[in-house]
């Protein structure tokens, strides 16, 4: 009996006296929503880092008025002491678990390895690896200082920006840093990271449009939002669209079609020595918007979908053209070679830049008009 | 005798074990002086003198309890006297005792059903069961009559099981209007009945039920073997007898089921269950009792398969979030708020900002209060009863939130705990709940998520040893037979259920 009280006595003060490592009440902690890298004096490195402040339960008059966020500023060498920082600014610990975005500016992004300075948020276990990841136009501290639109803070609206404008509107890719370092680590490393900047009539708002082409980590060019959607057709990663064709008669007028889904084969053709590219594209459309064509009959429709498929391949070649004079590789060619024949790749890995650039495309698309929306195929108002 | 008073007597009386021997006297007056003296300083003793006979010179006693005979509108005296004559009684003027004494030691045919006895002690304990007791002069025996009549309740809606379709009969504080209500159910001669009386002073009778070639040997034996230990003790209600019986006494989980309902303890004795009833209260125990069928319900049967399983499956998340939702949120708020989604993060930070105390600190407080409420409602006279559950809602929900001690999470939190404990259909295994609910709670806030595995390990292991009358606790479960998982967690359809036999035990049933 006494060997048994002593047992229960020992137990209860090895759970109490070893205190618990990682208790920390919700109040003591500042959760992260976003961070932004900038370059700052001297080679350091300037972080803002955007905290939530939480509102109180009680306090409903000041609720609308108060800011769901801080930010704080600090500065150093790296990018772990900025982060130690924070705290002597805040008086919480930061806590990243719940981190949404993290934008690195221009500057910053064309002169260091971008992954090396994210090595923190791979290594560490509280940032997760689908931490989205943009590079910002100019300062990237801006962007996370402006109010945010709708959401409650403006990390989050530039996630939620980011992520419906890859999947509603293909003008962006949705990167994380997984993305990243999964593209980085391929066998050739060209990687695309979403683009944020600041829009151009009212500097309260900000778009997520257009990707930053990466080449050994530093951002080398940027591709404009209108070729985004060409080479998201390649990359087979394209969701949902609008793709634009003029009139056939009166060149000024616009029709539009809603891509529902397409699905893209692109594949690396080697005869010997010369490589040459085949895309097979397959999809299907809606009618968004009908302005002068009359679809009547099946040929009607016929010409109409040919119409848009050339529209298609004439996007998918500027792309391309765009690509090869900046001879930037991001289509995946280059792994599909590694992946058919690796011995093959390392011959022309070295020159597999330039070589990119000569290497012709052939291109075929097929498409399916699935519907017409809930009119018949010609305009709803007749113009005279 | 009367053929189940025979059995009554044989099973066990004491008094037919090792009978005092104090003859009855021919003399009444003897026997008068003996039971005064037994029967001193009690007022509620009634002796009622008769005289019959030519000339009224034969005399005779009826003794009773004036308390236990409250009907007094049969005279046993002119009964007994009437089955002698073939007039009209009146004042029994040709009778004498010699005519009794033949009558009624030869067994005659009686209007009334009247046990001969020889012993003055066997006497005295009838009257104390509420008989009556007639002595002659001149006689050496005396007649005993059942005469006890007692208000008693009447048999109405069962209080704490309702539902909403089938029988609404429950149960009375009467032992033999209880088993006339099993009986009505189970018309076999194969459903045995059983009895003993415990105690010295209180005699209850106490009574089990079985039905022979569906019941296991081995456990009939051993139920038995444990039954006869208790015999000396005074038991008032059928849970003494279940926590003298029970395997293990310290465990939070209980081991046997109670009732009210008698379909659900015929349904129970079908499928090889011992329902233990005791004089005096209207609880049936059905022994032994699974983990898993504590949450079935009577109302499971009576609806259609589909609900039924959907609503099985509701009690067994209840029985989960009733456990561990407190749990729950104190480990994710304190040890892991990485799993939080980040909505939901925001607003518990939203709602948790200001409050003074820890996670830990802030649902034990609000545990604690919703367990003196329950306390406090169950004991609360009925004028004050819907002021004082206002005045409970509204200080300890809404008072504490616009103080700022509790958070509105923390509310949600313990009241949904609170409403999933009384999902559950039997009490005795909610209540065991709360004393797990605490211990969680502690072991989340020490340890984390971590700690609550620890905790819930423990408990697996607990419940993995816990025998019932020798029947492993988590039976149909671990050992795993997949014919007896049937009835757990989803219900298969009458059809097959009730054409199937449970096949729980390899050992072969009482012959």
């Amino acid at each position: 009996m006494k060997k048994l009280a002593i047992l229960l006595f020992l137990t209860a003060v090895f759970l109490m006296l070893p205190g618990c490592w990682s208790k920390k009440e919700l109040t003591e902690l500042g959760f992260v929503m976003g961070i932004a890298f900038d370059q700052g004096k001297d080679g350091k490195i300037d972080m803002l880092t955007q905290v939530y402040r939480p509102t109180s339960v009680q306090s409903t008059a000041s609720a609308l008025t108060r800011i769901s966020s801080i930010n704080i500023k600090t500065t150093d060498d790296s990018v772990m002491e900025a982060v130690r920082d924070i705290t002597i600014h805040l008086g919480r610990k930061a806590q990243f678990s719940h981190m949404r975005i993290i934008v690195v500016g221009e500057k910053l992004a064309r002169s260091v390895n971008i992954g090396q300075l994210l090595d923190l948020f791979y290594r560490d276990h509280e940032p997760r690896s689908s931490v989205s990841l943009a590079i910002a136009k100019g300062k990237a501290g801006k962007m996370l200082e402006k109010k945010p639109v709708i959401e409650q803070t403006t990390a989050q609206q530039l996630l939620r920006a980011e992520e419906t404008a890859y999947s509603s509107s293909a003008k962006t890719l949705d990167t994380s840093l997984l993305k990243l370092v999964m593209q980085m680590k391929s066998a050739h490393p060209d990687s695309v990271v979403s683009y944020v900047y600041e829009d151009k009539k009212s500097n309260k708002m900000y778009s997520s449009a257009g990707l930053a082409l990466l080449k050994n980590g530093k951002m080398k060019t940027l591709l404009p939002s209108g070729k985004v959607e060409g080479l998201l057709m390649l990359r087979n990663e394209y969701k949902s669209g609008v793709i634009e064709i003029p009139c056939a008669d009166k060149k000024k007028e616009v029709e539009n079609t809603e891509i529902l889904a397409i699905h893209t084969r692109t594949k690396p053709v080697i005869k010997g020595d010369k490589i040459s590219v085949s895309v097979k594209l397959q999809g299907d459309v809606a009618i968004g918007e009908l302005k002068c064509s009359k679809l009547l009959t099946e040929k009607d429709e016929d010409e109409f979908i040919h119409r848009i498929e050339e529209k298609m391949k004439v996007q998918m070649k500027s792309t391309i053209r765009f690509l090869q004079a900046n001879q930037m590789e991001v289509i995946g060619i280059g792994n599909s070679i590694y992946k058919m024949n690796p011995k093959k790749w390392e011959k022309i890995k070295q020159t597999w830049d330039a070589q990119f650039a000569e290497v012709p495309f052939d291109i075929q698309v097929k498409l399916r008009l699935v519907t017409n929306g809930t009119i018949t195929g010609k305009p709803a108002v007749e113009a005279n | 005798m009367a053929r189940n008073e025979l059995r009554l007597l044989k099973s066990g009386d004491p008094y037919m074990m090792n009978p005092p021997k104090t003859p009855i006297s021919e003399r009444l007056a003897e026997n008068l002086r003996d039971l005064e003296s037994i029967f001193s300083l009690s007022t509620d003793i009634v002796y009622k003198h008769w005289n019959y006979g030519p000339e009224l010179k034969y005399t005779a006693c009826s003794i009773y309890y004036g308390s236990l005979v409250q009907e007094d509108t049969e005279n046993y005296m002119k009964i007994s006297l009437q089955d002698l004559v073939t007039h009209v009684i009146g004042p029994g003027t040709d009778l004498t005792p010699q005519d009794v004494r033949t009558f009624f030691e030869h067994d005659g045919v009686s209007g009334k059903k009247a046990v001969v006895l020889n012993d003055l002690h066997h006497a005295v304990e009838e009257i104390s069961e509420g008989r009556l007791i007639i002595l002659f002069d001149q006689w050496d025996k005396a007649l005993s009559f059942k005469a006890q009549s007692v208000e008693s309740r009447q048999v109405t809606d069962p209080v704490n099981e309702s539902v909403v379709q089938g029988p609404r009969e429950s149960t009375v504080e009467n032992l033999q209007k209880n088993i006339g209500l099993l009986r009505l159910r189970l018309k076999t001669p194969k459903f045995k009945i059983e009895s003993i009386t415990a105690g010295g002073d209180t005699k209850t009778t106490v009574a089990y039920g079985y039905i022979e070639d569906k019941v296991d040997g081995e456990l009939l034996a051993e139920f038995k073997k444990r039954i006869e230990q208790i015999k000396d003790l005074e038991i008032m209600e059928t849970s003494y007898i279940e926590q003298l019986i029970e395997d293990s006494t310290y465990s939070p989980f209980p081991q046997h089921r109670y009732t009210e309902r008698t379909d659900m303890a015929v349904a129970a004795m079908i499928d090889g269950k011992i329902a233990v009833m005791v004089q005096g209260t209207g609880s049936i125990l059905l022994c032994p009792g699974l983990f898993t069928e504590f949450f079935q319900s009577s109302e499971d049967y009576y609806q259609r398969t589909v609900i039924s399983t959907l609503i099985r499956w509701i009690r067994i998340l209840a029985f989960l979030i009733a456990l561990t939702l407190p749990s729950i949120y104190i480990a994710l708020s304190t040890f892991h708020p990485e799993l939080i989604p980040t909505v939901l993060l925001l607003a518990i930070l939203n709602a948790r900002e200001g409050i003074p105390f820890p996670a830990f600190f802030e649902a034990l407080i609000m545990e604690f209060f919703f367990e003196l409420m329950r306390e406090a409602g169950v004991r609360l006279p009925r004028p004050v009863g819907s002021a004082v559950s206002i005045v409970g809602a509204l200080v300890i929900g809404d008072a504490a939130i616009s103080a700022g001690i509790a958070s509105p999470i923390m509310v949600i939190v313990v009241a949904l705990t609170g409403i999933a404990s009384f999902s559950i259909p039997q009490y005795n295994i909610a209540i065991s709940l709360r004393i797990l609910r605490f211990l969680l709670m502690l072991s989340a806030a020490m340890l984390g998520g971590f700690g609550m595995m620890i905790c819930f390990l423990f408990i697996l292991l607990h419940l993995c040893q816990l025998r019932t009358l020798g029947q492993p606790y988590l039976s149909s479960m671990a050992p795993f037979r997949l014919a007896d998982m049937r009835d757990v967690i989803v219900r298969i359809p009458l059809k097959s259920l009730l054409r199937t036999p449970r096949k729980l035990h390899k050992q072969k049933p009482v012959k």
